[in-house]
């Protein structure tokens, strides 16, 4: 080619100039402006909820320290006894219903899932369309669906897509992301140990408090995130329940229903810090994971603000991103 | 980064980031989410760019363009796109605020059958280096790719392009900006 590059440009930019800049009013600068704050508060509820309220309120769960021969006791004959390195320091009633979803979750198969596959789940959510740091605003339920890669690469998540509102969203990682605890694959979650005191040190290392929030809400909210809207190998999925009985302040919410009003048990735990509470929903009679409920406490004692629900709806394994189950690419 | 530094890099950077999403998607709507989630991402690196002295404009430039092309994919993937006005946001229609003369529309609708006739790596490189007067080693550095790179693929672009619409310039225009940008709001 003997073109030089610049022309090549200087001729594009000829035969098809720029279209004219746009100057935005400020008013959809704001408008912009506003999404992006909601953005951000609507991943970090993904993760971690964050709404920038930050009073300290006051906990109501308690800690009750029960020793693990106690859950051998109330779990009879099961398979996979939890070691005694650690306490089990969430209640007992939280302890039993975890245990009880730690051998539904062992009962059920395993999955093949290639790397070239996405994890798909479809949930009915209801969010907070409040602004940033502003009073709770629930808005409809609605349906959210995902895909998410399961190329463990650094760019193995740049085809995940929520779609929401009848859009999708482009997952974006802002850069290499292999898969992690913040991206987490189900070969990632299949390879993770399944004594739940060793997974509790790896949990331990990957989970980052943030703002001065406590280490175990933290190691919570991680184990929240990898179960939520997510597909879990069966064994991971049972450690998992039985590392969070190992986290103090982990009780029980007898009325918890998720977002479509299915009436369940919670495992709930309130962050101090954050002045939240966050409430995984399961199934009384099956013990499967429903959905979850996430609340702002209030330091007065008056009853706890929903700000946020999710109900699992469906989970599968797909071949294209955007492609829901069972209908055509 | 702080929430200050972020709001500078917004305002500086918002109308430029917005023209380059709506010149690769031809939509107002679709352009306001590509702006949106662009500044997403960079308030989520905020921690890295924090560390990095390099100029901001070509990492911006950067993920807008990568953002822009996957909101057109996911368009043609969703059967039914449903573009939504979130929160009451009601915004004049981009035939009102963007194009005032008729030649700002047969341009943008000139530049739409462009992106829509090239292969993405072409379209992203005609864009930066053509439309955003980023220069090679800038658009290098937005596309993670090689300066050769993007000398190749603008070569490529040029060739399609002279294939694929000799005449766009000088045929009367039957696609009237405003359809092109409607189409995806319906």
């Amino acid at each position: 080619m003997n073109d030089t590059a610049h022309d090549v440009a200087d001729e594009l930019q000829r035969s098809h100039p720029a279209p004219a800049a746009i100057t935005l009013s400020s008013e959809h600068r704001a408008g912009i402006a506003r999404r992006v704050e909601v953005a951000i508060d609507r991943r970090d509820a993904r993760s971690r909820i964050a709404i920038g309220i930050a009073a300290p309120a006051t906990v109501l769960a308690c800690a009750v320290a029960v020793t693990a021969v106690a859950v051998l006791a109330l779990t009879g004959g099961t398979p996979v006894a939890p070691t005694a390195d650690r306490p089990v320091l969430a209640s007992s009633a939280a302890t039993r219903v975890l245990e009880r979803a730690a051998e539904r979750a062992l009962a059920t198969p395993s999955q093949a899932v290639r790397e070239d596959q996405f994890v798909y789940t479809r949930s009915a959510a209801i969010t907070n369309e409040g602004s940033l740091g502003g009073a709770v605003v629930l808005g409809p339920v609605h349906e959210r669906e995902t895909w998410l890669g399961q190329d463990p690469g650094p760019f193995g998540w740049q085809d995940d897509v929520i779609r929401e509102h009848g859009q999708d969203w482009p997952i974006e990682s802002g850069g290499a992301s292999v898969a992690g605890p913040t991206r987490p694959t189900y070969a990632w979650l299949d390879a993770l140990p399944t004594d739940p005191d060793a997974l509790l040190d790896t949990l331990a290392r990957s989970a980052s408090p943030v703002d001065g929030q406590t280490q175990d809400q933290a190691v919570f909210d991680l184990i929240g995130t990898l179960v939520l809207e997510q597909l879990v190998p069966p064994r991971t999925a049972a450690a998992l329940y039985r590392a969070a009985t190992r986290i103090p302040g982990v009780d029980v919410d007898r009325r918890a229903t998720d977002a479509l009003g299915r009436a369940g048990i919670g495992i709930s735990r309130a962050d101090e810090r954050f002045g939240t509470r966050t409430t995984w929903v399961l199934d009384e009679s099956t013990s499967t994971l429903l959905g979850a409920r996430w609340y702002v406490t209030h330091a007065d004692g008056s009853p706890d603000t929903l700000f946020g629900a999710t109900a699992v709806l469906e989970t599968a394994v797909v071949d294209t991103a955007g492609v829901a189950p069972g209908s055509a690419a | 980064m702080d929430r200050a530094a972020f709001d500078a890099v917004y305002a500086e950077h918002v109308d430029g980031i917005f023209t380059l999403a709506h010149r690769l998607t031809g939509n107002w709507a679709t352009a306001e989410d590509v702006t949106s989630e662009t500044f997403l991402v960079v308030w989520r690196s905020r921690a890295l760019v924090a560390d990095d002295d390099r100029p901001l404009k070509p990492w911006l430039w950067g993920i807008a363009t990568h953002q822009a092309m996957n909101a057109r994919r996911s368009r043609r993937r969703v059967a039914a796109f449903l573009a939504r006005r979130q929160r009451g946001d009601v915004v004049p229609d981009f035939a009102d605020e963007a194009v005032e003369r008729l030649d700002d529309a047969e341009v943008l609708a000139q530049a739409a059958r462009a992106i829509a006739a090239l292969r993405r790596p072409e379209a992203e490189v005609l864009a930066l280096c053509v439309w955003s007067g980023l220069t090679y080693a800038e658009a290098a550095d937005a596309l993670g790719v090689p300066v050769g790179t993007v000398r190749s693929r603008l070569s490529r672009a040029r060739a399609r392009l002279r294939e694929l619409v000799p005449d766009a310039a000088d045929a009367p225009d039957t696609t009237p900006a405003d359809r092109i940008v409607r189409g995806g709001r319906a």
